[in-house]
């Protein structure tokens, strides 16, 4: 059962492009950002998946290696409405057929809406992966009077 | 310290991320619209919505900015320290000046007044080579490059190789003036085994005049076998003698190889340029092929010949004896003798004995082959090294 809000599902659904940054930190250090070309939310579960180049993979596993949060931070390419994610780190695998096609129509969004940073989001399926982050709480980032009020607190963010 | 590529990100408003982690680690992103450059080791940013990321820099001052370069999408990262907030002064007037200068021409009210202006200190700056993998320049940009080599070095037979998924694959890209390309499958066989070579060893690699010992492997392989059953090999005037091939590296990552070959006649060009050239010439254009897939195709042959001509004055000015040949006290010496320094001034200025300086004076006029002070004089200025000695 899809247990999010409308909000967050209406907005995970919109036909604009979404832009991604998928962001890990260490104790005491200086965090890493990286990046994201597709998200596929799995709502059921609580789970979002990011697609990131593998050659991104092999910064962001250093950053989780001893701690496993993550944030992702959506934000739509055309009017700035932005929702940040966070959870934890609950693994990795290679992209479905179904990660393809979310992948390619990322792709195509960015080339139709946004021409001019189109190469920027071109990447084949075969270079990235899939890095899975169990949800605990989504803020609104939106600029404006809303932003950084929480919209959703999962079971496992109010434990 | 900022690099320059990097100053032009700082004269607009380009979006960029700011990464904070509180006390436990948590990170949190906030979107910026821009990035302010105060001093070459200090950039600040906008207060106006900033809530967790303001208490995540108390609790944890180092952050990460993330800035694109619209010109040709590459990401950088920059490691700051979070040192301040003004929320009054220069810098805070000057960045309200500027965020209600934008919106009052976009004609739309600021979402939030200006808290602060956050300072932070420089710690370091990365290009994200691992995000600009997927900006590959299109095949058509290696043959550009190759005929742009050719023209400047008078070679004659090129290709060009990039790295393939396996350790030992390399995929041809572009080849200039190889005879049999396109007919002959083995054509590329020589420079297929030689740009493995650099794949592998990521170095310089030269063959030169190797006829000789070509016929001499030949024949060893011809004795090991069944004669009669491997074909003799055959020599002709376009056989290569002589080959050259060199990596191409973007932020000291295999990019690409270039090979070129020789026949007989051509040696002479095809090994007339110095080691330390081709490594500072591989690095320029590797740097260069990172970001090419932004230029216009009209462009890039410009562009590869200004880098590369470039490299040659580089590479001119640092051959020079003055860098090659005299030390860096004595290039110091010759330096303050161009600006008119008197021996006993230079001592001063130095720290070392007058005697010390004539002695310097003596070696650098030896090794510059240069008769006097005024000679020096002319030497260190027609060469522009006025600037050279300060190390």
């Amino acid at each position: 059962m899809n247990k999010w809000p409308d909000e967050i599902n209406l907005f995970l659904q919109r036909p604009v492009p979404i832009f991604i940054h998928l962001a890990a930190a260490q104790k005491g250090t200086t965090p890493y950002i990286s990046r994201g070309y597709g998200v596929q939310p799995e709502p059921e579960r609580e789970l979002l998946w990011i697609y990131i180049l593998k050659t991104q993979w092999l910064r962001l596993k250093e950053c989780i290696e001893n701690q496993q949060h993550l944030a992702v931070l959506l934000t739509s390419g055309v009017d700035n409405e932005s929702y940040q994610f966070k959870g934890q780190f609950i693994g990795f695998r290679s992209l479905t057929k179904q990660d393809n096609t979310k992948l390619y129509e990322q792709s195509r969004k960015v080339s139709q809406q946004l021409p001019g940073v189109a190469s920027l989001v071109q990447v084949s399926p075969s270079e990235c992966l899939a890095v899975g982050i169990q949800i605990r709480a989504v803020y609104v980032q939106t600029p404006g009077p809303r932003a950084g009020s929480i919209v959703m607190e999962t079971e496992r963010g109010k434990s | 310290m900022l690099p320059i590529e990097l100053m032009s990100l700082f004269e607009g408003a380009w979006p960029a991320c700011l990464v904070t982690s509180s006390v436990e680690g948590i990170p949190n992103i906030a979107n910026l619209t821009r990035v302010w450059c105060t001093e070459t080791r200090h950039v600040a940013i906008a207060n106006q919505l900033l809530n967790k990321s303001f208490r995540n820099l108390e609790e944890n001052p180092l952050a990460l900015l993330k800035i694109v370069n619209p010109q040709d999408l590459i990401h950088w990262e920059i490691s700051v320290r979070y040192i301040r907030s003004d929320y009054e002064g220069t810098l805070f007037e000057q960045i309200r000046q500027d965020i209600e200068t934008v919106s009052w021409v976009a004609g739309v009210p600021l979402p939030a007044q200006l808290r602060s202006a956050v300072v932070f200190e420089v710690v370091s700056v990365r290009q994200c080579v691992e995000e600009s993998v997927h900006l590959k320049p299109p095949p058509e940009t290696y043959g550009d490059l190759l005929n742009v080599l050719a023209a400047v070095h008078d070679w004659n037979r090129l290709s060009y190789w990039i790295p393939g998924e396996t350790d030992e694959d390399v995929k041809l890209q572009a080849s200039r003036g190889v005879p049999g390309a396109g007919v002959d499958e083995s054509a590329f066989d020589s420079m297929k085994r030689l740009a493995r070579l650099v794949k592998s060893e990521s170095r310089i690699v030269r063959l030169k005049n190797i006829r000789s010992q070509l016929r001499y492997l030949h024949s060893i392989c011809s004795e090991s076998v069944e004669q009669g059953d491997r074909p003799a090999a055959t020599f002709t005037e376009g056989t290569p003698v002589s080959y050259l091939a060199f990596p191409i590296l973007s932020s000291h990552a295999l990019a690409g190889i270039v090979c070129c070959e020789g026949a007989s006649g051509q040696m002479e060009s095809v090994h007339s340029v110095e080691d330390r050239y081709l490594a500072s010439l591989a690095a320029k254009l590797g740097e260069v092929l990172l970001t090419i897939s932004s230029i216009p195709a009209p462009e890039r042959e410009a562009l590869f010949k200004q880098v590369i001509e470039l490299a040659k004055l580089q590479w001119q000015k640092e051959a020079d004896p003055f860098h090659s040949s005299l030390s860096a006290r004595e290039r110091q010496v010759a330096v303050n003798v161009a600006k008119g320094l008197t021996n006993a001034e230079i001592a001063k200025q130095l720290f070392i004995s007058p005697r010390t300086v004539t002695t310097h004076l003596e070696r650098i006029y030896l090794k510059l082959n240069v008769p006097s002070r005024a000679a020096l004089t002319r030497y260190v200025m027609e060469k522009g090294l006025l600037a050279e000695g300060s190390e």
